[in-house]
């Protein structure tokens, strides 16, 4: 493996994730396109050099290890499937919000809440159709987690 | 992507014509893809990829495709899982393969085998796929659009 | 034989492009999708019986060189594990074809062929001997939930599945890397050939190797602290979806985690997967007494129950990986009638907040029954199979002299017993509370469906067979005992595996 490949491996990982824990869909995919690529890189990487079996049991061979490459395109192809997921799920997210963050869990919100004595009552026992918008609270300022998981309040 | 506010304006008349014209030669290409996949680079996927790229200039055009992911998708999942389990009737490994060589006047020799088959699954699953993705990314609001554009 | 290992991972494709092009017709993609289901849970139990008397089946894809080409390998644990997980998936879809047209249901059109491709990539994942393969799967049955999770579109669903895609996409992205530096060490990606390999390089690399995989099935599996997705996004999905997950992604990748730590002999990561499984069953059982929903305390339920599959692991001794092979399979069904007797509940009572709802013993004394007995299971009383699948973990935990992990998961056990109880007082017990108006948003009506009633004693007809199934596993304790023992055996001394598959 030569060292640019190692360090386009190393660039791609370090923007990948900083991608990945933005609150935006839209940034999480670029996140993990730039992930998969290095993920792809490190296949071809531990391939060997080309033209060159992998590391262990080393021949001297004319061929390319075929191996790392049929790997690469597979890996290549889920990673184009789930892109287009996702993508798919930012539109969604965007059609009922008119934004494509990834919001707090409501029901961790109202557990906490339960907590710390600030109940809203039972009216958004329900997720799913609740009027609650996490994502209004978001806007108003109230101190909610910023990382990409959502928190556990019980656990922590 | 916005879904309220004034209508867009419809899609030129200059990229439809572009995309009228690249149609055919992308198409020649995603062929040419799919046949040189058995030994060099290419293949299923890479074409389908070019047909599914047609399908989306076409929809940015405001031009009628394929409005029926599942067809393709279910179609390419019968042909792919066929050539996998074929080989088993003649008592031959899960998978395995035939390979065949012609000698072809013009062409030369020409080298094909259940691989292709398997292959063209492939091309109509991933062209179901981009089709399916296109349907849910706003090929609807592209079709109001140009309902729009024509009703004008 | 072999054809049976092949056909088991591609029939279900087929059939569900089957489903697919009759989607229009539910009878007619019912029918395709439930004998296909049946046809995989058949040929499973056949591939079980074969191998439990004759020994491993092998099947080298295309007829390649395991060095080369993908090796599919039926062992013991393997088709003991998939026989139990595709008999739950038939259940499931029997239920959910029962429930479809409801609030609370799957669209059947969407999840039945997707359903199938799941079962496919189950299969797959159960029966793959390379890791890469495994990844392939993998990816194959999370795409699959992806859609299941969020194929109705609602705004919790939306949401809770951007959590989960992330967090799983990530452990993925890991995964690939994971196994380019596996393949950058050894040379191959065949679990058999690693089995040599990894314990010959030297002890940095192995434990890295060790650890990084720990780290990504750890998440698959939901295993502390790596769980928090998990019970965010389970409950919003439909009843079945929650079942068939809960009952059996988190299970594979326990799988994973025997099948490689095992394989490649990282005994030195059982202290870490110990502390691990302490963590996990504690953290999970405390979660779920917090809860006031039926599916999130079963989902934090999910979670702990992990840290007793991980302790048998963490053992590395033959009772132990028995105490994990007989715990799978006791969890597997058992999970999934719960969260199936949820969905009951749920669509008697349209709803399942625990405060909304009361007094059911009296309206619907089967639904009570149908809880009580997988509820007391889970908390591991006798006779139940959680009973048996407790006695041998905590059994293996005091003959490897490890007497915390055998003190905190005793703890764990009374407290899942506690959060049991608390389900039963608040649902079954006490008062019907006052009906409140609904809100605009409820789901209307449960009686305003054509044929309600009927599809009712399916449903309740489909969980009692399931349940029946819990109990069969307690009644067949002696001989899964001995089928554990031997897959157990296999698993930590891996030398016949590694020359079934090379030779």
């Amino acid at each position: 493996m030569s060292a640019a490949l190692l360090l386009a491996i190393a660039g791609l990982v370090g923007v990948g994730v900083y991608l990945v824990t933005a609150r935006s869909l839209s940034r999480i995919v670029l996140g993990f396109s730039m992930l998969g690529h290095a993920a792809v890189l490190s296949l071809l990487g531990a391939g060997g050099r080309a033209a060159q079996p992998p590391l262990a049991d080393r021949v001297d061979d004319t061929a390319a290890n075929p191996l790392p490459q049929a790997l690469s395109l597979t890996a290549i192809v889920i990673s184009f499937g789930l892109t287009l997921f996702l993508l798919a799920l930012a539109r969604r997210q965007n059609e009922l919000t008119g934004d494509d963050l990834v919001e707090d869990d409501l029901e961790d919100r109202r557990i906490a809440d339960d907590e710390t004595g600030t109940d809203d009552g039972d009216a958004e026992a329900r997720p799913a159709p609740s009027e609650t918008d996490a994502g209004d609270r978001l806007d108003d300022g109230v101190p909610v987690g910023r990382g990409v998981t959502t928190q556990e309040p019980a656990a922590s | 992507m916005t879904t309220t506010g004034a209508p867009p304006p419809p899609p030129s008349r200059a990229i439809e014509l572009a995309v009228r014209t690249v149609t055919p030669v992308a198409l020649l290409v995603a062929a040419f893809l799919f046949f040189s996949g058995h030994n060099q680079p290419g293949g299923g996927f890479a074409a389908g990829l070019v047909i599914g790229a047609v399908m989306g200039l076409r929809m940015i055009a405001g031009m009628p495709f394929p409005r029926n992911p599942g067809l393709f998708l279910a179609a390419g999942a019968v042909v792919v899982g066929l050539t996998a389990v074929a080989p088993l009737l003649w008592g031959d490994p899960f998978f395995d393969q035939v390979v065949l060589e012609w000698d072809v006047p013009i062409l030369g020799k020409v080298k094909t085998g259940s691989a292709a088959v398997f292959d063209l699954g492939v091309v109509l699953i991933v062209v179901g796929l981009v089709v399916a993705v296109l349907d849910g990314l706003g090929a609807d609001d592209l079709a109001d659009r140009v309902d729009a554009g024509t009703a004008r | 034989m072999s054809n049976v290992v092949a056909l088991l991972i591609v029939v279900p494709i087929i059939a569900a492009a089957g489903g697919l092009l009759a989607r229009s017709r539910a009878l007619l993609s019912d029918a395709i999708t439930l004998g296909s289901l049946a046809a995989s849970a058949i040929g499973s139990i056949w591939l079980l019986a074969e191998v439990r008397a004759n020994g491993s089946v092998v099947v080298r894809i295309g007829g390649w060189d395991p060095e080369l080409g993908i090796v599919l390998v039926a062992d013991l644990f393997a088709s003991l594990i998939l026989m139990v997980a595709l008999a739950t998936i038939l259940v499931v879809e029997i239920f959910a074809i029962a429930q479809r047209r409801t609030v609370w249901g799957a669209d059947p059109e969407v999840a039945g062929p997707i359903l199938l491709v799941l079962s496919s990539g189950v299969s797959l994942a159960f029966l793959t001997g390379d890791l890469f393969t495994l990844f392939v799967a993998f990816e194959m049955i999370l795409v699959c939930s992806y859609v299941l999770l969020t194929h109705q579109g609602h705004r919790g669903q939306i949401n809770a599945g951007m959590t989960y895609v992330v967090m799983n996409l990530m452990a993925s992205t890991l995964f690939l890397l994971g196994v380019a530096f596996v393949y950058a060490a050894t040379g191959t990606v065949n679990m058999a050939l690693l089995a040599e390999r990894i314990p010959e390089l030297d002890s940095g690399t192995r434990l890295g190797i060790g650890l990084w995989f720990l780290v990504v099935f750890g998440t698959k599996a939901a295993a502390f602290p790596l769980f928090s997705w998990l019970p965010d996004s389970y409950p919003t999905a439909p009843t079945t979806i929650t079942a068939v997950f809960a009952g059996l992604l988190t299970k594979i990748g326990v799988y994973a985690i025997v099948r490689f730590n095992t394989l490649t002999g990282m005994e030195e990561l059982g202290p870490v997967i110990l502390v691990v499984a302490g963590a996990t069953m504690l953290i999970g059982v405390s979660g779920a007494l917090a809860q006031d929903d039926i599916k999130r305390i079963l989902s934090f339920h999910t979670v702990s129950q992990i840290g007793y599959m991980l302790m048998g692991v963490g053992l590395f001794t033959v009772a132990g990986v028995a105490g994990t092979v007989i715990f799978l399979v006791h969890q597997i069904p058992v999970k999934t009638v719960l969260f199936l007797v949820g969905g009951l509940i749920e669509d008697a009572e349209d709803t399942s907040a625990l405060d909304e709802i009361g007094g059911l013993a009296r309206r619907r004394p089967i639904i009570a029954l149908l809880f009580a007995l997988p509820a007391l299971s889970l908390a591991g009383l006798p006779p139940f199979s959680g009973f048996v699948a407790k006695l041998a973990l905590v059994d293996a935990g005091v003959a490897a002299s490890s007497i915390p992990i055998v003190v905190v998961s005793l703890l764990a056990s009374i407290l899942t017993l506690l959060s049991m109880t608390k389900i039963w007082l608040n649902v079954f017990w006490g008062d019907e509370p006052e009906p409140t108006p609904d809100s605009p948003d409820g789901p209307p009506a449960q009686d305003a469906y054509a044929g309600a009633g009927r599809r009712r004693y399916v449903m309740e007809a489909t969980t009692g067979i399931a349940v029946a199934g819990t109990l069969a596993v307690a009644l067949f304790a002696g001989p899964l005992w001995d089928m554990s023992d031997r897959a157990a055996d296999d698993l930590v001394n891996p030398d016949r595996y590694i020359s079934e598959v090379l030779s």
